[in-house]
Order: structure tokens, then sequence, then C-alpha cells
């Protein structure tokens, strides 16, 4: 403890030797005792304390009536309160998405539903059919396994 | 919905988990609460009743739109809402500029005739209240959470997001120029 930290504790805390912290209480209370400067910052530190008080004794009106009216006058302005989703949930839709969307294109891409339809609708330009037919083709070279890589799974 | 448990029984973070769920009933049980220690603070910081009260609507309406993020592990309702309130009223005191100078709470008279005691006493809260307007808001709130609501170095620190060391910087600060606005009304 020296000088000053005791003027630090005397300019933030006040003169109230109870609001100190423990610990440098008694240091600082034998500091002031052995110096005069110190004893006179303790008293303009009590001035300052007892207009605090009084400010802080001054009365604001607080009872139930003008609580119950702040609470409806807060409800009057709002909305059901947000919800928040634990984020748990909020990962396993963004997973369920995922694996939503692996197991829909890859079945979309290899449907051969283009053939179907050429087959139905013959009035399809004979250009736009072998192009439907070369995706197929195209479709079954990369997503068909080969029985090497059949034995692997 | 408070049917299955007494109203006063219920603890404040059960209220908070009922607010969550749009619980309207215990909304109001829990503003009953924490309105006293909240208008007093928002008050006496902000320097005006209606001031003060707008605060707390503000703190209410966080309170309500954000009960279900509140985390019982971290901290009371009553240590969380005053956070709420502490923050409505230091965004309001960056909008808002003191109404009177200084020197004119000086000349302030009680609105009532009282005692020379109490003229002398309400002379010194009106000196102190203007001296406060000319304070920053979180040296303002620092003061106020000290010396009206008691709290320690820790739980202002908590209040203000910042550390105790810095409290103790903060509240000398406005101390020394209180003191300062002070000393210049007496003359």
């Amino acid at each position: 403890m020296d000088r000053t930290r005791a003027q630090e504790i005397i300019a933030a805390y006040g003169a109230d030797v109870t609001r100190w912290p423990a610990a440098e209480r008694e240091a600082v209370q034998a500091l002031v005792a052995r110096d005069a400067s110190l004893r006179a910052e303790l008293a303009a530190a009590a001035a300052l304390d007892g207009d605090l008080a009084l400010w802080a004794m001054v009365p604001v009106r607080a009872d139930d009536l003008a609580a119950t009216a702040a609470a409806d006058a807060a409800l009057a302005r709002l909305p059901a309160p947000r919800r928040w989703l634990p984020a748990a949930a909020i990962g396993g839709s963004i997973a369920a998405s995922l694996v939503a969307a692996v197991l829909i294109l890859p079945s979309a891409g290899s449907d051969p539903a283009p053939v179907q339809v050429a087959e139905a609708t013959p009035v399809v330009a004979p250009v736009q059919t072998a192009q439907v037919a070369q995706d197929v083709q195209l479709w079954g070279t990369v997503f068909t396994l080969t029985p090497e890589e059949e034995s692997l799974i | 919905m408070l049917k299955a448990m007494a109203a006063p029984e219920l603890p404040d973070d059960a209220l908070m988990a009922r607010i969550a769920h749009g619980d309207r009933a215990a909304f109001r049980l829990l503003t009953a609460r924490l309105y006293g220690p909240s208008i007093r603070l928002a008050a006496k910081v902000l320097g005006d009743r209606a001031e003060g009260e707008d605060a707390v609507q503000t703190a209410l309406v966080k309170l309500w739109q954000g009960a279900s993020r509140y985390d019982a592990g971290r901290g009371s309702v009553e240590g969380w809402f005053r956070r709420v309130v502490v923050n409505a009223c230091i965004d309001r005191r960056r909008a808002i500029r003191p109404v009177a100078p200084i020197e004119a709470a000086a000349d302030a008279a009680s609105p009532d005739p009282t005692p020379y005691e109490a003229a002398v006493a309400n002379d010194r809260a009106a000196r102190l209240q203007a001296a406060m307007a000319r304070l920053n808001p979180r040296q303002r709130m620092a003061i106020a959470l000290f010396h009206l609501e008691g709290a320690t170095m820790a739980e202002i620190a908590e209040a203000l997001e910042t550390t105790p060391k810095a409290v103790e910087g903060l509240l000398a600060r406005a101390r020394v120029e209180l003191a300062g606005l002070l000393a210049g009304t007496k003359e």
C-alpha cells in the first residue's frame, strides 16, 4: 500500500471505510492516520458523500400501480416474444436439408425420364433427342459403378 | 398460465421461462418485482421521472422479446434486467441534453414551504442533480449504482460490461468532476 493507492481508493470509493476494498482497508486507514493531506482528501470525500446521500434519498415513486401500468404499456406495444431455436435444432435442420439435397439431385440427374419423354413425344426434334440420349449415356458413365467399384462397397 | 403454482412463489427465472412462451401474467408479475429498483435507478440517472419511465419501458420491451435468451447460469434475472436498464439509460443519455444549466439549480426552490433544513437539503440535492447532468452517461451510471444502489465494484463492472479496476477510475473521475461542479455553484 502506498500513498497513491490510498488516494485512488478515497477518490473512487469516498470516505465510507466500509465501502473500501476489505483487503486494503486497514492499510489505507493506517496511511491516513499518518498523513494530514490524506485526511484532508478524506474530509473532502466525506462532504461529497453527504451530497450524494441527500441526492439518493430524494424519493422516486414506484408503486404497484405504476408497475402494472408499465407492464401493460409494454405489452400493448409488443408482438409475441421471439422464439430462438436451440443451436442443435438449427444444425439438425441444415444437416437434414443437405442430406435431402444429396439424395434428390443425383437421382434427378440419372432419371431416365428424358428417354421416356422422347418416346412419348415423337414431335421432339431429332437433335434434341440425340442430345438427351447422349446425356443419359454420360450420366450412366459417371454414375454407374464398375464391377471393381462395386466390389469395394 | 400461472395456475400450477401460486404466483408469488414462482422464482424469477421460472417467470422468465413462462414469458419466453408468451405468458403475459408472468410478465406482469416479474415487472412488479423489477419495476421499483429500475425506475428509481433510471429516474435518478436520467434526472427526470418521465425519461426514467421511457427507459424502463424500453427495457421491459427487451425483457419480453429476449426472455428466451436469458440464461440462468450466467446470473440472476435482477442482474440481467439491471444491465438492460443501464444500457437503456446510457442510450437515452446520449440522445438528450441537460435541460437546465447547473447555475440555475442554485436558485431552485422547493415546490412546498418547508423548514429551513429541508430547503437547504433540497437545494443541495438539486445542485447535485444538475451537476450529475453534466457527467458522461457511464460516469453517471457508475455513481448511481455505487451511491444509490450500494452496488459493489464487481456488480457495477458487470452492469457496465467492464472491469472493476475500470469502474474505480470511472468513479474517481466522476467524483472529481462532481466536486468541481458543486464548488463552482457555491461561489
